[in-house]
C-alpha cells in the first residue's frame, strides 16, 4: 500500500520535470541556426522544393501549433516522426539503445576490474615504487584524448596484428577495443575513489579493533577494509553507468559503434528536431526510472531507508 | 554491529545488480558466438553515413543515391564519359520544339517482386515525381514535366512545360524507378520496401550499422560476380581507413585526405581520384569595398590557388579556369587570375585601398576536404596584400543558415563554400548562381550576382536543343562571369576512393563521387 503510493508519488513528481525539459528542449533546438527542411533538401536545391519540404514537415506552421501537437502527442506516448528518416522516432532510439547498453555495462564491468586492483595497491603500498606505478597508470589513462587512444588501438590491434576487429558490432571480439578505450577513460576516477576509501577505511576505528583483536592483516584488509571502501566505488560507478547511457559519442565514433551516440549527433548535425527531443527525453526518463528503482531496491533491503522514504511525509 | 548489518545488506543488492549485469553480458554474448565469414563473393565498403530512406524519389544525398542505384535504375545512364546511354529505355526521340520525349522501352525486364516492367511504372513513377502531396525532395532539378503517358505496353511519352536541354542527363541523375504496385501500396507515404529491376536486392538494413545488398538472380542484364555488397557505417575517415588496412573492408569512401601519400605507396591498395562536380569557391558579397571590380580581381590575383591544391589539398583538386568543372557540358576556360601578388597590390592602390582593408571570411568545418585548412590558407594570402582577415567557422547546418541570410543581415563579406549539383551540366552551376532570379535569398545565388545580359544568355542556353549553339552561348556567359569577378575561383574538387588492390571493374560515376560495383570482381 505505502509502497504503491510512494512510487505514484515520485512518478508524479517526475512530471514537471520532464515538462520542463520538453519546454527547454523545445525551444533550445529551433534557437539553433539551420533550417532542417533546407538541411534535408541539399545546399543545391531550388528555394521552391525547401518551402514545399518545410510545409510538408508541419514546419510552417507557428511555433505554438507546432508545441501544442507535440505535447499531445507525448501525452499520447508518440514521440513523433524523425524529419530526416522519416520513421516513428520511438522506432529508431529502441534500435540504438540496446547497443550503447552494451558498451556501456562492459565497459563499465572492465574499467572496475582494472581500476579496483590498481587503486587497492596504491592505497596499500602508498610510498613505493608499485604504489606510484598505479597512479601514473590511472592518470595517464584518463588524460589520453580517446580519439587518439582509439585509432592506436585499432592500428595495433586490427591493422598491425590482426587480431581483432577494428571497427563495427556484432561478435564479442567487437566489443573488446571500444569498452577497453571507455574503460581506460572512466578508470581514472575510479582508482582515485578507490585509493581514498580504501586509506580511509584503514584509518577507522573498526580496523584498529579487527587489528587489536589478533586478526591477520590479510583479514584486516579483505574482508574489513575493502568491503566498507567498496560503496562510494559502486556509487561512483553506478553514476558513470548512468552517463555513458546517454552514449559515449566519441567512442561509438571511432569505432562505427551504431549506439545512441551516434543517432544524437548525427540528428543534432541534420536539425531533427523530433529526434533530439525523442533522444533527449528517452534518457531523462530512463535516468528518473533508474533512480526510482535503485530507491526502492534499496527500501526492500535496509528497513531504515524504507521508513525515512515514506514514512516521513 | 548495527552498522555492519546495515552494509551488508547494500552489499546484498550491489551483488544482485553484478550479477543481472553479468547474466546479461554473457547472454549478449553467446548470441553472437557464430559471426559472418567473408569469401571473396562479397564485398565490403566502409561509408561515412547511413541511409536516410530507400524511397526512390526522396533521395538528396549523393551517397544514398549511389547505394540504392544497385536496386533501382533510371530510364538511361551515364557512361564513364558522362554520355548519356540508353538503361531501362532502349532509344528515345524528342519533338522538334523540345516538349516530348518518346522512350521505347527494354522488354523482358523483371522488377524483384516478380512484376513486368512496362510503360505503365514509368507513368506511374512521373506521376508521382510531380504529386505536391509526395515530398519528393528534388522536384524540381527534373526539370518542368508537365504529364506521362502510355503509348503501348513499351512505349512512354513524357511532356515538358517548356524545353529543358539537360532533360535526359537529369533523368539519369535522379528518376530513379519502382514498381506501379509499389507506387500504388505506399501512394504518398515514403517507400519503405525497395522493389527495383536492379542488379543487386535490399536484403537487411542494420540502422547505423550496415547495408546489405544481394545479387538479384533475375536481373535482365549481366549477372554481377559479386554475390553480397555489405556497407559498413564508419563515420570517422580515420577508422574507415583502418579498416581497409586490417582487411576488415575491401573499399574505403573517403580516407584522411593527409594520409594519400601514405596510402599510394602502400602496395595492397589502390587509389582512384576522380574529379567532382563540385566547385569551390570564395563568395564575394556585393557590398562596401567589394563592390569595386578592381577589389574583387585583386583577390582573385592574391590567392595562389596552385599552392593550396599541391599543399593544403594533396593534389585533390583541379584550379578552376571557368566558373564550372571542367568535364560539364558547357564548360569554357578562360585566362587564368595567376597568383600575383604585386598585382593585386596594385589594384588595391587604384582602388583606395593602399593602406589595406578588414574583411570577414566564414567557412564552414568537416565539410569539404580541407575546409579549415583552405580558409586560413586563403587568410594568409590576403593577408599578404594587405588585407586583415577574419575567420568565422561554423559547423555544416549553422554555416547553411548564416549564408542564407539577405545581404543587409550577413556578417561575412566572403563565403567558402562549395557548389556541386548532380548534374555536370553547366545550367545546373551556372543558373543557380548567377541567374538574378535566384540571389539570395530567393535562391542559392551566393554571390547576390545580377546582370541582365547573363541572365538573358543562361534562359536562352537552357532552353536551346542544339548543342554547339548553347554550348557558345554558355562560353558567353562565362567570359563575363569570369571578367566581373563575383568569386575567389578556387578549385574543382576531387575525391578520394582506397580500394584493396585485387578489386576490379568499379565503375565511376562521370560526377566523381559515386562508385558502382555491378561490374566489380576480385583477381
Amino acid at each position: 500500500m505505502s509502497l504503491a503510493r510512494y512510487i505514484a508519488r515520485r512518478l508524479l513528481q517526475a512530471i514537471p520535470t520532464l515538462f520542463i525539459l520538453i519546454v527547454f528542449m523545445f525551444i533550445l533546438v529551433r534557437v539553433l541556426p539551420g533550417d532542417p527542411a533546407r538541411l534535408i533538401a541539399g545546399l543545391e536545391a531550388t528555394e521552391e522544393d525547401v518551402e514545399r519540404i518545410r510545409v510538408l514537415l508541419g514546419l510552417d506552421r507557428p511555433l505554438h501549433e507546432q508545441f501544442i501537437d507535440y505535447l499531445t502527442d507525448i501525452l499520447r506516448g508518440d514521440l513523433g516522426t524523425s524529419l530526416k528518416f522519416e520513421t516513428p522516432v520511438i522506432e529508431e532510439i529502441l534500435i540504438r539503445f540496446p547497443r550503447t547498453l552494451e558498451l556501456a555495462i562492459v565497459a563499465e564491468l572492465l574499467s572496475i576490474a582494472i581500476a579496483l586492483p590498481l587503486g587497492i595497491i596504491s592505497a596499500l603500498k602508498p610510498f613505493t615504487k608499485t604504489g606510484a606505478l598505479a597512479t601514473i597508470t590511472s592518470l595517464l589513462g584518463s588524460s589520453m584524448p580517446i580519439y587518439w587512444l582509439g585509432l592506436i588501438l585499432i592500428y595495433v590491434f586490427s591493422v598491425n596484428m590482426r587480431l581483432l576487429p577494428s571497427f563495427g558490432y556484432g561478435t564479442p571480439a567487437h566489443i573488446i577495443l571500444p569498452a577497453f578505450t571507455l574503460a581506460t577513460l572512466l578508470m581514472g576516477n575510479l582508482v582515485r575513489i578507490t585509493r581514498a576509501s580504501v586509506l580511509d577505511a584503514l584509518e577507522s576505528n573498526y580496523i584498529v579493533t579487527a587489528r587489536a583483536k589478533g586478526l591477520s592483516e590479510r583479514i584486516v584488509i579483505y574482508r574489513h577494509a575493502l568491503k566498507n571502501a567498496l560503496i562510494p566505488i559502486i556509487t561512483i560507478s553506478g553514476l558513470q553507468l548512468g552517463a555513458l547511457l546517454g552514449g559515449a559519442i566519441l567512442t561509438e565514433s571511432v569505432f562505427a559503434w551504431p549506439g545512441i551516440g551516434l543517432l544524437l549527433l548525427d540528428s543534432i548535425y541534420s536539425r531533427d528536431y523530433p529526434l533530439i527531443q525523442g533522444i533527449i527525453i528517452f534518457y531523462a526518463v530512463i535516468l528518473i526510472l533508474i533512480n526510482l528503482i535503485v530507491d526502492i531496491a534499496y527500501a526492500f533491503i535496509d528497513p531504515r531507508v524504507r521508513i525515512s522514504l515514506w514514512k516521513s511525509e | 554491529m548495527y552498522r555492519r548489518v546495515g552494509l551488508s545488506t547494500k552489499m546484498v543488492v550491489l551483488g544482485v545488480i553484478v550479477l543481472l549485469v553479468v547474466a546479461a553480458v554473457g547472454l549478449y554474448f553467446s548470441g553472437f558466438l557464430t559471426g559472418p565469414r567473408t569469401t571473396k563473393e562479397e564485398l565490403k565498403v566502409a561509408i561515412g553515413i547511413d541511409m536516410d530512406t530507400v524511397d526512390p524519389h526522396m533521395q538528396t544525398t549523393t551517397l544514398v543515391f549511389n547505394i540504392v542505384r544497385h536496386i533501382y535504375e533510371t530510364l538511361v545512364w551515364f557512361d564513364e564519359d558522362g554520355n548519356v546511354i540508353p538503361w531501362l529505355a532502349e532509344s528515345w526521340q524528342v519533338s522538334d520544339d523540345g516538349l516530348e520525349y518518346t522512350f521505347k522501352l527494354r522488354q523482358g525486364v523483371k522488377f524483384s517482386d516478380g512484376t513486368e516492367f512496362t510503360a505503365e511504372d514509368v507513368k506511374a513513377n512521373i506521376d508521382r515525381w510531380i504529386d505536391p502531396n509526395v515530398k519528393v525532395r528534388s522536384r524540381s532539378q527534373l526539370g518542368p514535366v508537365e504529364s506521362a503517358e502510355v503509348v503501348d505496353k513499351y512505349t512512354v511519352k513524357i511532356r515538358l512545360k517548356e524545353p529543358y536541354a539537360p532533360f535526359l542527363a537529369a533523368l539519369a541523375s535522379y528518376l530513379l524507378i519502382t514498381s506501379q504496385e509499389n507506387i500504388e501500396k505506399y501512394g504518398a507515404e515514403s517507400i519503405e520496401e525497395p522493389i527495383g529491376t536492379g542488379p543487386y536486392v535490399l536484403d537487411d538494413w542494420k540502422k547505423g550499422d550496415e547495408i546489405v545488398l544481394v545479387r538479384n538472380e533475375n536481373y535482365w542484364g549481366d549477372k554481377p560476380s559479386i554475390k553480397r555488397i555489405v556497407w559498413k557505417i564508419i563515420p570517422e575517415a580515420g577508422t574507415r581507413e583502418a579498416a581497409l588496412l586490417a582487411g576488415d573492408v575491401d573499399v574505403a569512401f573517403l580516407p584522411p585526405a593527409s594520409d594519400k601519400e601514405m596510402l599510394e605507396n602502400n602496395p595492397d591498395v589502390k587509389l582512384y581520384t576522380p574529379v567532382t562536380n563540385r566547385i569551390l569557391l570564395v563568395g564575394i558579397m556585393p557590398k562596401g569595398p567589394l563592390l569595386d571590380e578592381r577589389v574583387r580581381k585583386a583577390l582573385n590575383y592574391a590567392v595562389d590557388k596552385e599552392a593550396i591544391v599541391e599543399n593544403v589539398l594533396y593534389g585533390l583538386g583541379v584550379v578552376a579556369d571557368a566558373p564550372v568543372p571542367p568535364h560539364f557540358f558547357g564548360y569554357a576556360p578562360m585566362e587564368p587570375y595567376e597568383y600575383n601578388p604585386e598585382l593585386a597590390r596594385q589594384l588595391l592602390a587604384e582602388a583606395g585601398y593602399a593602406d589595406g582593408l578588414t574583411l570577414t571570411l566564414m567557412h564552414p568545418t568537416g565539410r569539404y576536404l580541407q575546409d579549415k585548412q583552405v580558409a586560413e590558407a586563403i587568410q594568409a594570402y590576403l593577408q599578404d596584400v594587405g588585407i586583415t582577415v577574419e575567420l568565422v567557422t561554423m559547423d555544416w547546418p549553422s554555416f547553411v543558415g548564416e549564408i542564407l541570410k539577405p545581404t543587409e543581415e550577413t556578417t561575412f563579406d566572403l563565403v567558402l563554400v562549395g557548389w556541386g549539383p548532380g548534374v555536370a551540366d553547366a545550367h545546373f552551376t551556372l543558373y543557380a548562381q548567377f541567374h538574378s532570379s535566384v540571389a539570395i535569398p530567393n535562391g542559392l545565388g551566393i554571390a547576390r550576382y545580377s546582370n541582365e545580359q547573363v541572365d538573358r544568355l543562361l534562359e536562352q542556353a537552357m532552353k536551346e536543343l542544339d548543342p554547339d549553339k548553347r554550348k557558345e552561348l554558355y562560353r558567353q556567359a562565362i567570359e563575363i562571369i569570369w571578367d566581373d569577378a563575383p568569386w575567389i575561383f578556387l578549385y574543382t574538387q576531387k575525391n578520394l576512393l582506397a580500394v584493396s588492390k585485387n578489386l576490379e571493374g568499379v565503375f565511376i560515376h562521370p560526377g566523381g563521387e559515386m562508385f558502382f560495383f555491378y561490374n566489380a570482381y576480385f583477381t
